[in-house]
């Protein structure tokens, strides 16, 4: 049984639909990556799965149990957890108050304050600065670090790259495995793609809303999955399976 | 020596302001929120207390320890029913439905109480005095100062380090944010406004221990209230609390000089304060906006 299974869904804002009929399974501990180009629908997606928005049709279970229905912070309780892109800290709260407001699974898990500064020793370090202080990279790893302190089960990473130099990149990208080994599940936005068939088991790719592609990140080709990232009419066919 | 002893008394009165004007800006900083009726929801407070005073024979300190957790009830009850209802339909909304709200309750108050000013008995207290000296030091008016020091001090320390406060300052930056991450923002605000209507109720009643009480009291409560919040920095308490004492400072001070212009001189102040530091003297411009 998949933790999180997203099932034909459709969802929007006011009368723009962004997301058509899409499907998503992830398993215990698997990364899968989420790439698109911009507007392709990757963060209304974690946006509905998180439960900031509602889904107009469709489902989503977690570890089997309908999910779909439920509030936004009942959906952080019960295991389901996003990073949202742009970070989003608490701007006026220090880095460990930061960690410390997400309620619920704090103690279902293996992600104490402790532990989370042993992953992030750059937030340790900053523990007692405001959060608008901080750099970009200190930021991304807070903003990674508080949605871990709920213990999800399943972690939802919007952008994590976004505005910060390669080499932080790749540090966060490392700890991805560590947090996969504690059986968290991710399914992570990347923009990069060659990254993003790095960093993960399986690959999905979005266009206006429709999964266009899903596969395996280490047997999908790199050239079908580009011509379907920009929506290219032929795409020569590969080992991928078109959907 | 006099001048020592105005300032003085224009402290006692600020903190009398602050105690009265510290639920407004606690709202307005945790939800953006002005509750325009705060001032005739300090008002039913006091009648509350008179009320509980006749109906049992009580003292007013007894019939407070009553009123003031009921005030307490009555802010969760309004958040969870009217105000966040009101706050998840815009900007507009919370401000209409407080004024509804406050011509309610003023007209109500007008059908049960009548217009008569009633009076607040409270012994000797309104006008016993310490003396120092020159300086007086009036009871009544050291107890709002102290209170209004206390309500104030103990929300900044149950906002700066308790999982309450974090949870509100978390909900007060990022209101989606802090839902994605597990808070539950309807019971958060309802303690909020709750906290903000029994200071409020508070210190209305020991206002009306001087002034008497009257069903239309609340508009002038709330217009000294809003100035002290709007001098101070809006969200910020303890601007509020210097806010109220600028204002009180101003009013006692110039009385000295001329009592029909102080109340003018307050309203001065306020204006200059718009004019040259919109955001108020501890407040960010980001918040003002």
């Amino acid at each position: 049984m998949s933790t999180l299974a997203v099932r034909d869904l459709d969802a929007g804002y006011e009368d723009f639909q962004a997301l058509f009929g899409v499907s998503l399974e992830l398993a215990e501990g698997e990364i899968v990556a989420l790439v698109g180009a911009n507007g392709a629908g990757k963060t209304t997606l974690l946006m509905t799965i998180a439960g900031a928005l509602r889904p107009w049709r469709g489902a989503i279970t977690l570890d089997g149990t309908d999910i779909t229905g439920l509030p936004d912070y009942q959906r952080a309780r019960s295991g389901v957890v996003l990073v949202p892109e742009g970070r989003r800290l608490f701007a006026s709260l220090t880095a460990e108050e930061n960690i410390l407001v997400p309620a619920g699974r704090r103690d279902a898990g293996p992600w104490t304050l402790d532990a989370l500064y042993e992953l992030f020793p750059m937030v340790a370090a900053r523990r007692s600065h405001r959060a608008a202080l901080l750099s970009g990279g200190e930021q991304q790893a807070v903003a990674i670090a508080r949605a871990l302190a709920a213990n999800p089960r399943v972690l939802l990473l919007d952008e994590v790259s976004l505005g910060l130099a390669p080499a932080i990149v790749d540090a966060f990208y490392r700890l991805l495995p560590e947090i996969q080994a504690a059986g968290v599940s991710i399914l992570l936005v990347e923009q990069d793609v060659d990254r993003a068939l790095a960093a993960s088991s399986r690959t999905a790719c979005l266009l206006e809303g429709r999964v266009v592609m899903t596969g395996d990140s280490a047997s999908l080709d790199r050239d079908a999955l580009i011509a379907a990232y920009f929506g290219a009419p032929a795409a020569p066919p590969g080992p991928a399976v078109r959907t | 020596m006099t001048w020592v002893n105005d300032i003085l008394q224009g402290i006692f009165l600020g903190g009398a302001y602050a105690l009265t004007a510290v639920g407004l800006s606690l709202m307005f900083g945790v939800m953006r929120m002005v509750n325009l009726a705060h001032g005739d929801l300090a008002v039913c407070g006091t009648y509350l207390a008179t009320t509980v005073m006749a109906a049992f024979g009580v003292p007013l300190w007894a019939a407070m320890l009553i009123m003031v957790p009921l005030a307490f009830v009555l802010g969760l009850v309004l958040q969870l029913s009217l105000f966040g209802r009101a706050l998840r339909s815009g900007t507009t909304a919370p401000l209409l439905v407080t004024f509804g709200l406050s011509v309610m309750i003023e007209n109500l108050l007008l059908q049960v109480y009548s217009a008569n000013t009633r009076g607040v008995g409270a012994g000797d207290l309104d006008v016993a005095a310490a003396h120092i000296g020159a300086l007086v030091l009036p009871w009544l008016a050291m107890l709002k100062l102290i209170l209004a020091l206390v309500v104030i001090g103990g929300l900044s320390v149950l906002l700066r380090f308790t999982a309450w406060g974090r949870r509100v300052r978390a909900t007060s930056d990022d209101l989606a944010v802090a839902r994605l991450q597990g808070i539950r923002v309807r019971p958060l605000f309802a303690s909020v406004t709750g906290i903000a209507i029994a200071a409020a109720a508070l210190a209305g009643t020991l206002n009306a221990v001087t002034t008497g009480v009257y069903p239309t009291l609340g508009a002038l409560t709330l217009i000294f209230a809003f100035e002290a919040v709007v001098i101070g920095g809006l969200g910020s308490l303890w601007g509020t609390l210097l806010g109220g004492m600028l204002l009180g400072v101003t009013q006692v001070v110039v009385s000295q000089v001329s009592v029909p212009y102080a109340l003018l001189a307050s309203q001065l102040l306020f204006l200059v304060v718009l004019a040259v530091r919109p955001q108020g003297l501890f407040g960010t411009p980001q918040a003002a906006g």
